[in-house]
């Protein structure tokens, strides 16, 4: 039976990034069977471009393993930091990227929060992530 | 999910370690899993 592939986004490039150690914990707890990819390249996507998608040959290297990744995995993981009560900018451009990707809508995303005091960014997440038709796993009580 | 981190918060190690956080994240992905 083939792994689960969980694919991780976090939205800060801090080098000491609590969210990405956070990312990094959750891959040392997850049980066998489950994979989870931390992807580094989110400081290497250009800025978000309609015109740059119109043909998916086209696309910038990046942009195309982005989509490539989240399209083949199985459920995705977001660490957001809040910068200025808002989602980070890279993330923010990560996501428009993905906006036109057909395979996101209805992708199992789970969502995690490393500062309890911020909440305006998760909220703007979920908005986005929402309309973009993700499947937020539901919080922990 | 909100983490109750503490300090060393850095160090992915020391956040596995902590069981009170290890157990909320192994809670939010055993919910993330049960949605595939």
């Amino acid at each position: 039976m083939r792994a689960v592939r969980l694919f991780a986004l976090c939205g800060s490039l801090r080098r000491a990034s609590v969210n990405r150690a956070a990312l990094e914990a959750l891959v040392l707890l997850a049980p066998p069977g489950v994979e989870i990819e931390v992807w580094d390249e989110l400081a290497a996507l250009p800025a978000f471009n309609p015109d740059d998608e119109e043909s998916s040959s086209a696309l910038p290297p990046p942009v195309a393993a982005l989509r490539r990744k989240t399209e083949t995995c199985d459920g995705l993981i977001v660490a957001a930091p809040e910068y200025a009560h808002g989602v980070s900018g890279v993330l923010k451009n990560a996501l428009d990227w993905l906006v036109g990707s057909e395979a996101f809508a209805g992708k199992p995303t789970m969502l995690i929060n490393v500062a309890p005091r911020a909440f305006h960014a998760q909220a703007q997440l979920r908005e986005i992530l929402a309309t973009m038709s993700a499947r937020v796993a539901p919080e922990p009580a | 999910m909100t983490l109750p981190l503490g300090t060393r918060a850095e160090d992915p190690k020391a956040i596995a370690d902590n069981d009170r956080v290890a157990a909320k994240l192994r809670e939010g992905l055993l919910a993330l899993l049960a949605t595939l």
